[in-house]
C-alpha cells in the first residue's frame, strides 16, 4: 500500500516536470536564438530612427567564414526599429549577450532622439546596463561594416578593448556604458562618450571623445584634447609618457580636487600625486621636473577647452562641489554654466619616478 | 535523529526569521528610503532597525508571558473569546495579503528577468504549491529547511557585495546629514515595513523547545539582520548614487546584474538572482500560509491544519493577481502598510502588550490582597 503511494508520488511529480518543461511558455532553444553583439542607431532616411544589428552567426564561425549577420530597419521609435529587425530574421532576436552600442553622429546631435534612444535601450531587461557605448562621427551602420583585424564581431573587439584586465589600453580611451549614460543624463544631461571611427583602409579607430551636453552632442574632442581629463579622472594608470631625455609609464596616479571661494568666483585646484616607472632614458630632477610640467600643461589645456571652447562640465567638477563643499554648491550650484565658465583654476602635480 | 514533537530549536527561530523578513525586506529598501532622504538613506535604515528592535523587545515580553500558549489562547485571556478570534482573523489577513503581495512581486520579477511570456497565474501555482507542501509539513520540517537555505540565500548577496566592492564610490554617500530630520525620519518609516514578517514570532510560542533565551535570540537576529540591510542600502547607494538607485525597481537585484564574474564563464548572472528570489518567496509565502491556517484553525476549531491551507491559496493566488501592473502593486502595498499593516504590525502587540501589563498589574495586587 505505501509503496503504491509512492509510485503515484513519484509519476505525479514526473508528469509535472514534464508538462512544466515541455510545455513552458519561455521555452527556447540555442539554434532559434539571434544572439545580438552590436546594436547601431542613427537617424534614418525615411522614419526617424534606423537601428543595425549585429547577429552572431554560429555556423560562420564553425567553418570559419563570417561568423556575422548585419540587418537593419528604420522605425518611428528606436524600440520599433529593433522590433522591425527582429521581423527580418526567422529567430528571435536575444540581446543578453550584447557587447557594445554605437550611435551614430546625426542622431548624437538631436537630443529628443539621443534621450529616446538610452531610455528604450536602458529599459530593455535583457540588455546589461554594462554594455560599452560607444560614439561616432559617422553612421553607426559604417562602423558596424567595418571588421577588426584581431576579431571577427565588432562589439566583441570593443568590450575586449575596455576590458578591466587589458592593461594596454586601459589608461588610453575614455569609458562609457549604458549605466554611466544613463546616470549623466539622469544628473545634468552632460556626458562623454569614447569615439569610435574608420580610416580609410576601413580600419577601425578608437580615440577622442563626444562630447554631450544638455543631452546632444557639442563637439568630439581629441585625444590629445583629452590627455588632461584621465589625470583628473583617476584612470591615467598605464599611461606612457615620453619626452627628449626619458620615457615613463604611469603606476599610480591621485587626483585630488578642492575648492574655495576666491574675489567672489570659485577657485579650483586640482593636485595631482602621481608614481611612475622609468622605461627608459635617465632620472634626475630635470626630467621629474619636465613631466610635471607636461602633465600640468595637458591638465590646464582640457580644462580650458572644456570651459572656454565648450563651456560643458565635462569634468564633473560641479559633482565633486556637491558632494564635498555642500555649503559652496548651495551659493554657486545653481546657475552652474555661469558659474563654470568663471571658474579660476590652478593645478598642481607632484610626480615620481621610480627606477 | 530527528524529533517529531511539533518543536524548533532557537537556531531555528532565528534562522526562520531572518529569511521571512530579509529577501523582500532588502531588495527594494536603498529605493524606498533613497527616495525620501537620497544618500542618507541608510541613516533613515537605522531608525527602522532600532525601531524594529523596540518592537521585537515588546513581543519577546509577550511571547515570555504566555510561554506554551497559542496567539489566540492568550489573546483569549486578555480580551476575551470574541475580540481574540477577531485578532486572529486580522492577523490571518495580514499575513494572507502579505504573501499576496510578495507573490506578485516574485512574478513580476521572474517575468522581467526570466520568464517573460509565462502567465502570471503559472508561476502562482508553481510558488504557492511549493510553499503549501512546506507549510502542510509542520513547523519542524520548516525550521530544518530555514537552517539549509539560509546559507543559500546569504552566499550569493554576499559574493555579490564582495565582488562589486570594487566599484563602490563612497562620496556618493556625501555630502552626509543633507537631509531634514523629518527626511530621514520618513526614510526610517518606510524602511521600518521592510520587517514586515515579524510579528510571527506572536506565533511561535508553542512551538519553542526551549523556553529560555527566545528574546536574546530574537533581538539578536534583527539587530545583525538590521546591520545586514543597513550595509546593503549604504553599498548600493554608494554604488549608483542616490539618484539612480531611486530609478531602479529593485537596486539590489540590478547590482547583482552589473558584476563581470571572474574568467567569464558566466556572462549574465540571472541565475544567482533567481536563486536569491526563489527562497525569498518561498521562504516568505510559505511562512505566511503556515501561521495565517493556523489562526483560521483556532477560530474555527475544527478540520486539520493542511484544509486552511489549502483554502489560503486559491485566495492569496486571486489577490495577487488582481493589480495591473508593478506600478499598482507598490502604490496598493504602501496604502496597506500606512493602514491595515501598521496596525497589525505595530498596533496589535502593542496593544497586547499594554493590556497585558494591566492584567499583570491586576494580578499582583489581587495576589497582595490574597496574602494580607
Amino acid at each position: 500500500m505505501r509503496n503504491k503511494t509512492l509510485i503515484v508520488k513519484f509519476l505525479t511529480l514526473a508528469l509535472l516536470f514534464v508538462a512544466l518543461l515541455a510545455f513552458s511558455w519561455d521555452r527556447t532553444e540555442m539554434e532559434n536564438r539571434a544572439f545580438v553583439i552590436t546594436i547601431g542607431v542613427d537617424k534614418g532616411e525615411e522614419l526617424p530612427y534606423k537601428v543595425t544589428m549585429s547577429i552572431l552567426d554560429a555556423e560562420g564561425f564553425e567553418d570559419g567564414e563570417d561568423a556575422r549577420v548585419l540587418r537593419d530597419a528604420e522605425g518611428e521609435c528606436p524600440a520599433s526599429a529593433m522590433g522591425a529587425v527582429g521581423a527580418t530574421i526567422s529567430r528571435s532576436i536575444y540581446f543578453g549577450h550584447t557587447k557594445a552600442i554605437i550611435l551614430g553622429a546625426e542622431l548624437l546631435k538631436n537630443a529628443d532622439a539621443l534621450s529616446k534612444t538610452v531610455d528604450v535601450l536602458s529599459k530593455n531587461n535583457d540588455i546589461n546596463i554594462r554594455t560599452v557605448v560607444m560614439a561616432t562621427d559617422k553612421t553607426a551602420a559604417e562602423i558596424m561594416n567595418a571588421k577588426p583585424e584581431t576579431q571577427q564581431m565588432l562589439g566583441m573587439y570593443l568590450s575586449g578593448f575596455y576590458s578591466k584586465s587589458n592593461t594596454n589600453t586601459a589608461a588610453l580611451v575614455v569609458k562609457a556604458d549604458l549605466e554611466s549614460l544613463v546616470a549623466d543624463f539622469r544628473l545634468s544631461g552632460t556626458s562623454i562618450i569614447p569615439k569610435v571611427t574608420i580610416d580609410k583602409d576601413d580600419e577601425i579607430k578608437i580615440g577622442g571623445v563626444a562630447l554631450i551636453k544638455n543631452h546632444a552632442l557639442t563637439g568630439f574632442l581629441t585625444p590629445d584634447d583629452m590627455a588632461g581629463y584621465l589625470w583628473m579622472r583617476e584612470n591615467a594608470v598605464g599611461l606612457q609618457l615620453t619626452s627628449d631625455s626619458a620615457t615613463i609609464k604611469i603606476e599610480r596616479s591621485k587626483p585630488k580636487i578642492s575648492f574655495v571661494e576666491y574675489s567672489g568666483t570659485l577657485l579650483c585646484y586640482a593636485k595631482i600625486e602621481a608614481v611612475a616607472g622609468l622605461e627608459a632614458g635617465k632620472n634626475n630632477p630635470q626630467v621629474v621636473e619636465e613631466f610635471q610640467r607636461k602633465i600640468e600643461r595637458d591638465i590646464t589645456e582640457t580644462f580650458r577647452i572644456f570651459q572656454e571652447v565648450y563651456i560643458s562640465d565635462g569634468l564633473e567638477l560641479r559633482e565633486i562641489l556637491r558632494k564635498h563643499y555642500p555649503k559652496l554648491y548651495d551659493k554657486y550650484g545653481g546657475d552652474w554654466e555661469k558659474t563654470f565658465a568663471h571658474i579660476r583654476f590652478v593645478t598642481k602635480v607632484d610626480l615620481e619616478i621610480r627606477h | 535523529m530527528f524529533a517529531l514533537n511539533n518543536k524548533i530549536s532557537l537556531r531555528q527561530v532565528q534562522a526562520l526569521l531572518f529569511l521571512e523578513i530579509f529577501g523582500f525586506g532588502v531588495t527594494a529598501l536603498p529605493r524606498r528610503t533613497a527616495e525620501h532622504a537620497a544618500q542618507d538613506g541608510w541613516i533613515g535604515v537605522i531608525i527602522a532597525v532600532v525601531a524594529a528592535v523596540l518592537l521585537v523587545i515588546l513581543i519577546t515580553f509577550i511571547i515570555k508571558a504566555n510561554i506554551g500558549q497559542t496567539f489566540y489562547d492568550y489573546t483569549k485571556r486578555l480580551f476575551g473569546r470574541f475580540l481574540a478570534s477577531f485578532f486572529c482573523l486580522l492577523l490571518s489577513a495580514r499575513f494572507i495579503l502579505l504573501a499576496a503581495f510578495y507573490l506578485r512581486l516574485f512574478a513580476e520579477i521572474t517575468q522581467s528577468i526570466m520568464l517573460p511570456t509565462t502567465p502570471y497565474i503559472v508561476i502562482f501555482i508553481a510558488v504557492l504549491a511549493l510553499a503549501a507542501y512546506g507549510a502542510s509539513k509542520g513547523i519542524e520540517a520548516r525550521g530544518r529547511l530555514a537552517e539549509l537555505l539560509i546559507i543559500i540565500v546569504l552566499l550569493p548577496l554576499i559574493f555579490v557585495f564582495g565582488i562589486s566592492s570594487r566599484e563602490i564610490d563612497f562620496s556618493n554617500l556625501l555630502p552626509m546629514m543633507s537631509a531634514s530630520p523629518s527626511q530621514i525620519g520618513k526614510a526610517g518609516y518606510y524602511a521600518f515595513f521592510s520587517f514586515g514578517g515579524m510579528e510571527t514570532l506572536l506565533l511561535i510560542s508553542p512551538f519553542l523547545a526551549r523556553k529560555k533565551g527566545v528574546a536574546k535570540s530574537a533581538i539578536g537576529t534583527i539587530a545583525v539582520m538590521g546591520g545586514f540591510m543597513v550595509i546593503i542600502t549604504a553599498v548600493t547607494i554608494a554604488r549608483f548614487g542616490a539618484q539612480n538607485v531611486v530609478a531602479h525597481n529593485w537596486p539590489v537585484l540590478k547590482m547583482m546584474d552589473t558584476i563581470s564574474l571572474p574568467g567569464s564563464i558566466i556572462d549574465r548572472q540571472g541565475a544567482l538572482i533567481m536563486t536569491f528570489w526563489i527562497i525569498s518567496a518561498y521562504a516568505i509565502i510559505n511562512a505566511a500560509l503556515f501561521f495565517s491556517s493556523l489562526l483560521l484553525k483556532d477560530v474555527a476549531k475544527k478540520g486539520k491544519h493542511i484544509h486552511y491551507i489549502l483554502l489560503c491559496v486559491p485566495i492569496i493566488a486571486i489577490i495577487a493577481n488582481i493589480p495591473n501592473n508593478i506600478d499598482q502593486v507598490y502604490s496598493w502595498f504602501n496604502l496597506y502598510n500606512k493602514t491595515f499593516g501598521i496596525t497589525t504590525m505595530v498596533g496589535l502587540p502593542v496593544l497586547i502588550f499594554i493590556v497585558q501589563l494591566i492584567r499583570r498589574g491586576r494580578d499582583r495586587v489581587a495576589k497582595q490582597d490574597v496574602n494580607s
